[in-house]
């Protein structure tokens, strides 16, 4: 058997829009994604059976009932890992029901990366990403124990905010690096939604009195009898809080991790992956980036306006500038025992103690060790990059091979292979590892 | 800008063989400056196992100059020596699962004495009884080695380059190069550059400057995984290499089911596995079908593997040759150039002795025999001959 579907890496906003678009034209497709369900991080749904109404629930709806009107030619795997793609163009998926196949062409929509800047103390237990915190919640149905404070920078750290607010746990506190209250003109001129969304976000967190103060940034994180004590600056004032968990979250950026280039097959990246312009755009970029792919195989494609795109893309620079802050110039002034690399255990030292001839991406890998841990430089690389560009022109490049995470060896070898380039060891070896 | 600089030498190829000719060269005094396209250890020197290995080497030319390195590679690893704690001897241990290779293991234990190789047998027997716990059922019997070192690439390209107090230029491409009776003259992305003696240790890559050389690649898929949780690892001192590698090396057909593969445990805790040898390939060119063909193979040799993950697939290139050999000598055509390369992976365990030999060449002092006889005068002669 020889599978040549499409694959969809990703079943948020954008992989579900781009693979209801694909199949409307007549395509098959694939769909795959890590999570036990569809909809992506932010349409993500809680499993323990909380049956209180969810947040964008309408458009939730509007878009899984497009996908279900396609089910025919939606073949859609949750709980399911794309491994990547081999020089040949083979794609490599394993979970449950794990198979190695020849899409025509890949659409990457994994959604943004979230960033989170190294400090002292950001890998202590009770530290996690602001995105993190946001997915056990939606997931779990309830907030965490303990006093949570949220810092960093960017319209994510409100969003959380409200929604542990709602779910009755309000934050203790948010700490935002930038100043997002001092720009009244560029947030009156943010679209409708955006705005409408907002303003829900910060009135539910005055009415329950959540401190938010802003122009404030964490300088550390220390573990003190058992709770986590912050060491805060605002403006060269310093003060310490305590409490017991520490959501960071330093901003999106677009998801270049898998983005392999291949020379037999197209690979295009879809939604907030591409360029972080959030859910609504999502949609239509999913749109867009399948009737690219319906040119490109030479098939009658729908038109996509583009105009509701450049909207978002208008708001999302507003965003940027609402939101800018220059706590990214302070990774100089980071201490020196400062984990950069959390994988490898390697600090600011160990980058420091690199000679001349490690000042190549290829020797800061090699013998730096920085990005060689399981998460291949996912989390640290942009930080090395610019603690070292300054002496390097460049920083660290970032392999673009498989696996994109790790991946067990029995699972590789379980897949199934439908590439129509079958051995017959594969049968003999899942009966063995299985 | 330009530059024009005279040395006694430039080095073009900042991989392990050039390195190693750069320190070997600077310690005899001479002035020398190493070149690369885009830095220290980027291609086979970053992406290759840490074997120097004798108990793999073909018998004849290459087993001898591989006993030669690996005993120099000892001398060098000494206190205060520009290898000490690069380079390192371990136990390794080799496997038979069909006669073919079993045999194969035989002509390896009677090379070993016959030669009088620096590589003694700890023990050679059935699986049960080997020091390795946790084989699979299909490996019938072990020989397990002492005497066989490791060193990786970039730590020895680093070493060697950090040592030599050679100037190093990169990112520096280049383009053409004209041997004169003056010297040699270089024209690099970074300008032009004047030595006496040029040598070429540039892999792959020389084939842009001398397109008629029977150089290929041929590139291996090498398969990193994660370290080891908990105490299900079966605790492996030394890497595992199915004696179908040795068969693979001199050419000969296998069954699909008995892939070579080398368990190599890492110092980081992370295991390498390896290896295939496929034509062409550059570094990108990753292959499921060959890395679960090498997957499958392992896991049947050493079944806890299964429950490794696998964190990291390249596909380092070797440079091979027409004939199997290296390429190290002068250019019969091209006086004072001089060429270093067509390692074929063992590229890493000959570089500390390749290193040495050509510096001789460098300063008029002459190399070995076995050397000598690795001269690109061999293909002149070819040609001459079917003329």
């Amino acid at each position: 058997m020889t599978d040549r579907r499409i694959l969809v890496v990703g079943a948020g906003p954008a992989g579900l829009s781009a693979a209801a678009t694909l199949a409307q034209a007549g395509q098959r497709v694939v769909v795959v994604d890590q999570a036990p369900q569809i909809g992506g991080t932010v349409y993500a749904q809680n499993r323990t059976g909380d049956t209180r109404p969810l947040s964008h629930a309408k458009e939730r709806r509007a878009l899984f009932d497009v996908v279900a009107a396609q089910r025919e030619r939606i073949d859609i795997h949750c709980s399911t890992s794309f491994v990547g793609l081999d020089y040949q163009g083979n794609a490599l998926i394993t979970g449950a029901d794990g198979f190695l196949f020849q899409p025509k062409a890949v659409i990457m929509a994994t959604g943004a990366r979230e960033l989170v800047q190294p400090r002292p103390g950001w890998t202590l237990p009770g530290v996690t990403s602001v995105g993190a915190l946001q997915v056990d919640l939606k997931t779990a149905g309830r907030p965490p124990e303990g006093r949570i404070a949220i810092a960093g920078s960017g319209s994510l750290l409100y969003a959380l905010g409200a929604q542990l607010t709602r779910a009755g746990k309000a934050p203790a506190v948010i700490f935002d690096a930038a100043h997002p209250f001092l720009h009244p003109l560029a947030t009156a001129r943010l679209p409708l939604h955006i705005l409408q969304e907002a303003t829900g976000f910060i009135l539910t967190l005055i009415r329950a009195r959540v401190p938010i103060l802003s122009g404030t940034r964490i300088l550390s994180v220390e573990e003190k009898k058992g709770a986590l004590s912050l060491k805060t600056n605002h403006g060269g004032r310093f003060r310490t809080v305590e409490v017991d968990r520490l959501g960071l979250h330093d901003g999106l950026a677009r998801n270049d991790y898998g983005l392999q280039k291949n020379p037999t097959i197209p690979v295009i990246a879809a939604g907030d992956c591409r360029d972080v312009l959030g859910r609504f755009a999502a949609v239509k970029d999913g749109n867009r980036v399948a009737a690219e792919i319906l040119n490109l195989l030479g098939t009658p494609a729908p038109g996509i306006s583009l105009t509701s795109l450049n909207t978002e893309k208008a708001a999302q620079r507003r965003l940027k500038s609402i939101f800018a802050h220059d706590g990214c110039n302070d990774l100089n002034d980071l201490p020196d025992e400062t984990i950069l690399c959390r994988c490898e255990n390697r600090s600011v030292a160990d980058l420091k103690a690199l000679t001349a001839t490690d000042q190549t991406p290829r020797m800061l890998r090699l013998n730096g060790r920085f990005g060689m841990g399981a998460c291949q430089g996912r989390f640290c690389l942009d930080w090395v990059a610019k603690l070292t560009a300054a002496e390097m022109g460049s920083g660290p490049s970032r392999p673009q091979r498989w696996p994109l995470r790790p991946v067990l060896i029995a699972e590789i070898l379980n897949a199934a292979d439908h590439s129509g380039n079958e051995t017959h060891i594969e049968e003999s070896a899942k009966c063995t590892f299985r | 800008m330009s530059r024009n600089l005279q040395y006694d030498a430039i080095i073009a190829g900042a991989g392990i063989i050039g390195a190693s000719i750069a320190w070997h060269a600077a310690r005899k005094g001479l002035k020398i400056a190493i070149i690369d396209a885009s830095g220290p250890a980027a291609a086979a020197s970053g992406a290759s196992d840490g074997a120097v290995s004798v108990a793999t080497k073909r018998p004849g030319v290459m087993a001898s100059l591989a006993r030669a390195s690996l005993s120099y590679c000892a001398d060098l690893a000494e206190q205060a020596q520009v290898l000490n704690g690069v380079f390192h001897t371990r136990p390794s241990y080799l496997f038979a699962r069909i006669d073919a290779e079993a045999e194969a293991l035989d002509r390896l234990t009677a090379m070993l004495t016959d030669q009088g190789l620096p590589v003694d047998v700890m023990r050679d027997g059935v699986a049960e009884k080997s020091s390795v716990p946790g084989l699979g059922e299909s490996v019938a019997r072990v020989l397990e080695l002492s005497g066989e070192g490791h060193m990786l690439g970039y730590e020895a390209t680093r070493a060697f380059l950090e040592e030599s107090g050679a100037e190093g230029h990169w990112p520096c491409r280049l383009d053409a190069f004209e041997a004169t009776k003056d010297g040699v003259i270089l024209h690099t992305s970074t300008g032009e550059m004047r030595a006496d003696r040029f040598v070429l240790a540039t892999g792959m890559g020389t084939t842009n400057l001398l397109p008629d050389l029977p150089l290929m690649a041929r590139s291996g898929q090498l398969i990193i995984t994660d370290r080891a949780v908990g105490n299900d690892w079966p605790d492996l001192p030394g890497p595992l290499t199915s004696a179908a590698y040795l068969l693979d090396k001199t050419a000969q057909a296998l069954p699909e089911t008995l892939a070579p593969v080398v368990i190599d445990p890492l110092a980081t805790g992370q295991l390498l596995i390896g290896s295939s040898r496929e034509g062409g390939g550059t570094e990108e060119q990753t292959d499921f079908h060959m890395a679960r063909r090498i997957l499958i193979s392992g896991v049947a040799s050493l079944p806890a593997l299964a429950r490794r993950r696998v964190i990291r697939v390249f596909a380092g290139v070797r440079t091979a040759t027409g004939d199997g050999f290296p390429i190290v000598g002068e250019l019969p055509d091209m006086p004072n150039v001089f060429l270093a390369t067509g390692f074929e992976g063992d590229g890493i365990g000959l570089a500390p002795l390749i290193g040495r030999e050509v510096a001789g060449m460098l300063t008029g002092e002459g190399a070995m025999a076995e050397v000598n006889a690795l001269s690109p005068m061999r293909f002149t002669r070819q040609k001459v001959a079917s003329q």
